[in-house]
């Protein structure tokens, strides 16, 4: 009522900002202890106050980062302990350094240690059941959020195994930590497999030359061919969908093509939009009624949440970020697959 | 038809005119980063403090009554700043791509009696779009005022100049009042031609809801919260009120009112160009020069014709992309109305008095 801010903090943020130049009202600020690059990651080593949550191992979090003046985000899987946040206040992320992606590369940039990230509270159901036979497979940097599994074990009591993919030692993640971890916990079974000299890591020689148990838990993390291989061969096996657990990434790719899927979020409801031309125009052509304005990029009515994708400014020929942001449905174009998000469109 | 003598450029020129402005808006929107996020902090920070010290300042009234002096206008400061420079510019969506949670144009609610988002359709879209076109733009003399001759003239256009100093006085609640006005929720009869995509109930719980909100919070616990001097805290917000109210209606009048700013038939803007559109929000608009703080204290409308040339680009970007937009102007032998706060303010009283009468 007084300060006309969903907060307290919010309304004071701009003093506060003043004296403590990293504050951010909604974020958690982390200082950069260490930054170094690995098997083509950068790993971040990250001190965080005692107000960050504790997260369940295998949780992601948004990293913002300012790039050119503009906070963005993107979301990493935590690569280190829960023990280590409770007794240290660190926490450790593996950010995958993606050649064409604005983020990394900025991030490889931009960064020292010394400097302030700000982080979203970890979130995610991604998750060991420990006291349960389980089987982990990983590929590439989807090893992180199953490694911080791993190294939060205080102990095993029954046999798990983690197979990790990666092309090349020099792909290698945390390549210092395996023979520790092997050696505290004689009851996993823990498979580096090297791509390059083993040849590639099919669903079937997991099956056949690893044996998982069928009856345990299956944790998949990598590209998305990856774990919907492995998910299809696991089911056609005869596990339990309630069984498996997957998360993969992957980088948008922009395509030249005209009509890219637009998924439309309205409420509780979900849109997906046909036809060709702006957003607002497909929305239309789909049958939607939206609020709109001026129809020109003027007048922000038809103003909507993004939650990932990219869209081509009709106006200024302009790309937006792939990650999440506001856009106006009637001067942008979806150059790749698109969600959006809002409330308040519905007329 | 308009009240001036108009160039008329013809289709060439006014796609020669889009491409140039175009060209100008790629190449600013592209620096926007690091400068707009510190400036946007910069302003947020003297904002805050100008708020807090006028707040605290009302409270020393225990001492003597003249402390209100400078509490008041400070705490009038704080608003001006908080209506013209960031509750304006933000609602317009201008930092938005800062991705900033609470300034940014769908969540951002100002200091002021109308409801953000009933400002925005009548303002951002109609105001915006439709730019001094008579009967499109009820912006335009705000439905009390005439203020060209294609208006007709009515017999209490005879007192407008008392009409006027009466809606500066209570500008705030115009605004607030402005959509509801003109879709006749409380009275009137109803027009077949207006549409809104807001029902009379929505409407009329928004206005209500902010109208409360903010008497309450001036008139009522402000004054609570610091009993001792409740009265001084009372007098003070509404001294603060009326000088943000005075101030703004002066720079809003100065926008579009002025002697020079042009008026525009709807049949003139049917399936308008791009081009046309620019041209017209250049005739329609009118800036006015001063120093670094007056063009922050008016939200940069200072530049109006910048303003509505790129209304989503940072404000206090204008003043250094007027030089360019004027010799775009002027390369496409289009009028650039621009002079002294002074003297555009007169012309703009001159007009309200000249067309008072038939």
């Amino acid at each position: 009522m007084l300060f006309r801010q969903s907060s307290l903090a919010g309304a004071a943020e701009p003093l506060i900002q003043q004296l403590l130049p990293w504050y951010n009202a909604g974020f958690y600020a982390a200082r950069v202890l260490q930054i170094k690059p690995q098997a083509g990651c950068l790993r971040l080593k990250l001190k965080v106050s005692k107000f960050f949550p504790l997260f369940t191992p295998g949780q992601h979090l948004q990293l913002r980062e300012n790039i050119r003046g503009v906070p963005t985000e993107r979301t990493f899987s935590i690569c280190s302990s829960v023990q280590q946040l409770h007794d240290q206040r660190e926490i450790e992320l593996a950010v995958k350094i993606q050649p064409q992606g604005t983020f990394t590369s900025a991030l490889s940039g931009e960064l020292t240690p010394g400097n302030y990230v700000h982080l979203g509270a970890p979130t995610g159901d991604f998750a060991l059941y420990q006291g349960r036979v389980a089987c982990l497979i990983a590929a590439g940097s989807g090893v992180t959020p199953l490694f911080s599994m791993l190294t939060s074990l205080s102990r095993l009591t029954v046999p798990l195994l983690f197979v990790y993919s990666y092309r090349g030692t020099e792909q290698l993640l945390f390549a210092e930590q395996w023979a520790g971890l092997q050696a505290k916990f004689p009851l996993l079974k823990l498979i580096l497999w090297d791509s390059a000299t083993r040849g590639r890591l099919s669903a079937d020689r997991i099956f056949d030359e690893l044996q998982p148990e069928l009856s345990g838990q299956f944790l998949l993390c990598g590209p998305v061919a990856f774990t919907q291989d492995l998910r299809a061969a696991c089911l056609a096996r005869g596990v339990s969908p309630t069984q498996i657990a997957a998360e993969s990434f992957g980088m948008i790719q922009r395509t030249a093509a005209t009509s890219q899927p637009v998924r439309l979020a309205l409420g509780r409801q979900q849109h997906d939009l046909v036809g060709q031309g702006s957003i607002l125009q497909r929305a239309e052509q789909s049958g939607l009624v939206l609020r709109y304005g001026c129809r020109r990029g003027v007048c922000m009515q038809c103003l909507c949440d993004k939650s990932s994708g990219v869209v081509r400014n009709l106006l200024t020929g302009e790309l937006s970020d792939a990650g999440a942001g506001r856009i106006q449905l009637c001067i942008s174009e979806a150059v790749s697959p698109v969600e959006l998000s809002s409330e308040g469109l519905v007329v | 038809m308009n009240n001036l003598q108009n160039p008329q450029p013809d289709g060439a020129q006014l796609e020669s005119l889009a491409l140039e402005l175009d060209q100008l808006l790629r190449q600013e929107k592209s620096r926007l980063g690091y400068a707009d996020a510190r400036y946007l902090q910069q302003l947020m920070f003297w904002q805050r403090c100008a708020a807090l010290c006028g707040r605290l300042g009302m409270l020393l009234c225990w001492f003597s009554w003249w402390w209100l002096v400078p509490a008041v206008l400070l705490l009038a400061l704080a608003k001006i700043l908080d209506n013209m420079e960031i509750g304006h510019n933000v609602l317009h969506g201008q930092y938005d791509f800062l991705r900033h949670p609470r300034l940014n144009s769908q969540q951002y609610e100002w200091d002021i009696a109308c409801d953000a988002k009933s400002w925005q359709r009548t303002h951002n879209f109609e105001h915006h779009t439709y730019t001094n076109i008579i009967g499109l733009d009820r912006d335009f003399g705000y439905g009390l005022l005439r203020l060209s001759p294609d208006l007709r003239w009515r017999l209490q256009n005879s007192w407008q100049f008392l009409t006027y100093l009466i809606l500066s006085t209570f500008f705030q609640w115009g605004i607030a009042y402005h959509e509801l006005a003109a879709q006749r929720v409380f009275f009137g009869r109803k027009k077949a031609d207006r549409h809104s995509q807001v029902s009379d109930q929505q409407l009329k719980s928004a206005f209500l809801t902010k109208a409360r909100r903010q008497l309450l919070k001036d008139y009522l616990i402000y004054p609570l919260l610091c009993w001792p001097v409740a009265l001084p805290v009372l007098v003070g917000n509404l001294a603060a009120n009326l000088l943000r109210n005075w101030w703004t209606a002066t720079v809003i009048f100065c926008g579009h009112f002025t002697g020079q700013a042009q008026v525009f038939q709807p049949a003139d803007c049917i399936d308008e160009s791009r081009g046309h559109w620019y041209y017209r929000q250049i005739l329609g608009s009118s800036n006015f020069t001063g120093p670094r703080w007056l063009h922050i204290l008016t939200g940069h409308l200072s530049c109006q014709i910048e303003h509505h040339l790129f209304p989503d680009l940072p404000a206090w970007r204008y003043p250094a992309l007027s030089q360019e937009v004027q010799a775009i102007a002027q390369r496409h032998g289009i009028p650039y109305n621009s002079g002294s706060f002074g003297r555009q303010y007169l012309s703009v009283l001159q007009r309200i008095l000249r067309y008072s009468r038939p």
